[in-house]
């Protein structure tokens, strides 16, 4: 089988930090506790009228320019997003009407805190059953759009960032190739962090006239904001992680990689899950920015790399860990 | 391309009890039965009831989709849920079914294409199978009457067109070359995304909703649709990506057996055939039964297709969308 590798990887961030300051002052609460969720890391807030496509456009741009490609030359778009630009069409159609990529096929993808990974996976496998060539993977989640802003729930609110990263997946080896990547999931833990409106599941059975995805009742009650238990995710992160990375060191056939990157909502669970890998996981590497879902991996590896933490061919495990409850882990050879 | 290719070794589908005849929906919307049939040969359509969701159809479609292929819940590799109404806001549809199904561990994911939602679906199932993985269940379900707008003239021209129910498909690899998924396509065309649009909630505000965004006083949570231009651009690209996938395979659409359209608008498939050359033998439809199910469509007409016997073993069966996006493609199958 062929191999695959991520290349050109690039990242947009949108507007200007927001700093804990200046986002108590919006919420109208203490600016410790928001500190204290933040823990000095940067905050992004995309600003109005700018959806995860929109913000893709420029970075995509980009990474075609740096390949030399038309975006014809794609074979594929990939979106992975948990904050899709409108309700449908999906993301990938209208990064692709920005880039006027004629008709290539967009597909969007749905796997929130390990989007990336699972992106990055289906890609990979496009190249490696010789059915792509190229293929424009885009991650783009914009929190700050779902998140509270009344206070509540300042453990999302205050831990997460707007970015969006656009990558190309190839065929090819050396650095950036990707020599292992596997997703898992429990969806019986979905409540540990989950959003439940809009629901397409909530009907008013009273005669023929329906139409209830999204109720004045159901925003009353706040039910349209995400709502997590830092406690139970970080005891499935602990408890799925290392496992995870195992087989996926396993996989890529080496014995040890040279870092890790591992990105989570609580960066009480990202030191945890890291103390537990051992040896083999090398030089632990966080993000110097705040959560933003599954596109924190993209985002956390294109500066780590700009910080000089890393160098082009290094053996990177990447893990994530979320919503669904979901988690993965991949080795891939830091892309130049 | 390399590995074995993928093939469907098990199928069923799930719709609701609830019928709602067009002179039962037509008073609520103010249509009539005349204009619904002539315009889109829908007759009726299936409505969940209120413990039902995408989720708990796709349940009973994955049960007698993984009972026909042979398949225990354990020996599934990977759960793909293609939908654009999905139980809950995150996480996705997938992840619910997989905890309904009892399989904790493996990766579970939603595909949001639309119509053409199901057929992507299977493509991406062709590549975990041909780099290895062994069953992986393709779900397509969706509950599209809490999404539609019921208050009178407004939204009568879509709501009409749309209904409840799901499929689903046993992926795996096909026992010899001359089975299984022999090529396919996959397009798309965002040009025209707002010819078939659902906007609301939007990401692209902060925050995503508020109470300006809800109905009645908001229709930014229901479809709006170019019907004319939506038609004009199915006919053409579902003839176009058939032709197109039966020429790669050395074929011509006169070869094909069973075509599989999805079922947006019966006049849509009758120009498609027509274009085609295939006659009413070779072309299945049930939308005047069910309405359009977008990435239900085609395995529910698949399971009825089979039932019927008018699918056999080699057979040549090709599988047509088209939907929001644009997003179309085609799928050619040696059965």
């Amino acid at each position: 089988m062929s191999a695959a590798r991520l290349a050109y990887l690039r990242y947009g961030l949108p507007g200007r930090p927001v700093d804990d300051a200046a986002l108590a002052s919006e919420l109208f609460c203490d600016q410790a506790t928001v500190e204290g969720h933040s823990r000095g890391r940067l905050r992004f807030i995309a600003p109005n009228g700018q959806g995860p496509a929109d913000l893709a456009a420029d970075v995509a741009r980009e990474v075609l320019g740096a390949a030399g490609l038309e975006a014809v030359d794609i074979d594929l778009i990939i979106f992975s997003t948990n904050t899709p630009d409108i309700f449908f069409p999906g993301s990938a159609c209208l990064l692709q009407r920005h880039l006027d990529a004629a008709t290539v096929g967009c597909l969007d993808l749905r796997s929130q805190c390990t989007g990336f990974l699972t992106a990055l996976d289906v890609a990979r496998r496009f190249i490696e059953a010789g059915n792509a060539e190229r293929i424009l993977l885009a991650c783009g989640d914009l929190p700050s759009r779902q998140n509270r802003l009344d206070g509540g729930t300042l453990e999302l609110t205050s831990a997460m960032s707007d970015g969006v990263a656009v990558a190309l997946v190839e065929r090819g080896d050396g650095p950036g190739q990707v020599l292992s990547c596997l997703v898992g999931s429990d969806g019986a833990r979905h409540k540990d962090y989950w959003c439940e409106f809009p629901s397409s599941r909530h009907l008013d059975t009273t005669g023929i006239a329906r139409g209830k995805r999204i109720t004045h009742e159901a925003f009353e009650q706040g039910r349209h904001f995400p709502v997590a238990d830092l406690a139970a995710m970080r005891q499935t992160a602990v408890a799925e992680l290392p496992g995870i990375f195992n087989r996926v060191l396993e996989a890529s056939g080496l014995a040890e990689v040279d870092a890790t990157l591992f990105v989570h909502l609580d960066p009480a669970t990202e030191a945890a899950v890291t103390e537990g890998l051992g040896d083999s996981g090398g030089r632990s590497l966080s993000s110097d920015l705040l959560y933003t879902g599954g596109t924190s991996l993209p985002l956390g590896l294109a500066r780590a790399k700009e910080r000089g933490e890393l160098a082009a061919g290094d053996n990177l495990a990447l893990l994530a860990a979320g919503a669904g409850a979901g988690w993965g882990a991949a080795v891939v050879r830091v892309p130049e | 391309m390399s590995g074995l290719r993928s093939r469907v070794l098990g199928w069923g589908a799930a719709t609701p009890d609830l019928v709602v005849t067009n002179d039962e929906l037509a008073p609520v919307v103010d249509s009539s039965d005349e204009w619904i049939v002539k315009r889109s040969g829908i007759r009726e359509r299936r409505y969940v009831d209120n413990a039902g969701g995408s989720v708990a159809m796709g349940e009973e479609a994955a049960h007698a989709a993984l009972e026909m292929a042979a398949t225990e819940t354990a020996e599934l590799d990977l759960i793909i849920a293609c939908t654009l109404s999905p139980d809950i806001d995150f996480p996705s549809n997938a992840q619910l079914l997989q905890e309904r199904l009892g399989v904790p561990g493996i990766p579970a994911f939603d595909v949001r294409n639309q119509c053409s939602g199901f057929l992507y679906g299977l493509v991406v199932a062709d590549q975990f199978v041909r780099t290895g993985a062994r069953r992986v269940l393709v779900l397509g379900s969706e509950v599209h009457s809490s999404g539609l707008d019921f208050q009178g003239k407004r939204g009568r021209a879509i709501t009409v067109l749309f209904g409840d129910g799901a499929g689903a498909a046993v992926v795996g690899p096909a026992k010899d070359e001359d089975h299984g998924l022999l090529t396919y396509r996959l397009h798309a065309e965002g040009a025209h995304y707002d010819k078939l649009m659902t906007t609301g909630p939007s990401h692209r505000r902060r925050p995503r909703l508020d109470l300006s965004c809800i109905p009645p006083e908001s229709d930014d949570p229901y479809p709006v649709m170019n019907g004319r231009y939506v038609f004009q651009h199915a006919v053409e690209r579902m003839t176009e990506a058939v032709c197109d996938v039966t020429a790669e395979a050395g074929l011509s659409p006169s070869d094909i057996d069973m075509l599989l359209p999805h079922q947006a608008n019966l006049r849509i498939n009758q120009m498609v055939a027509e274009r085609l050359g295939l006659g009413e033998d070779r072309v299945a439809n049930n939308i005047e039964r069910y309405g359009n199910t977008t990435a239900a469509t085609v395995p529910l007409l698949l399971t009825e297709t089979a039932a019927a016997g008018r699918i056999k073993e080699g057979d040549l069966v090709c599988m047509a969308v088209f939907g929001a996006g644009f997003t179309w493609g085609a799928a050619l199958y040696r059965w």
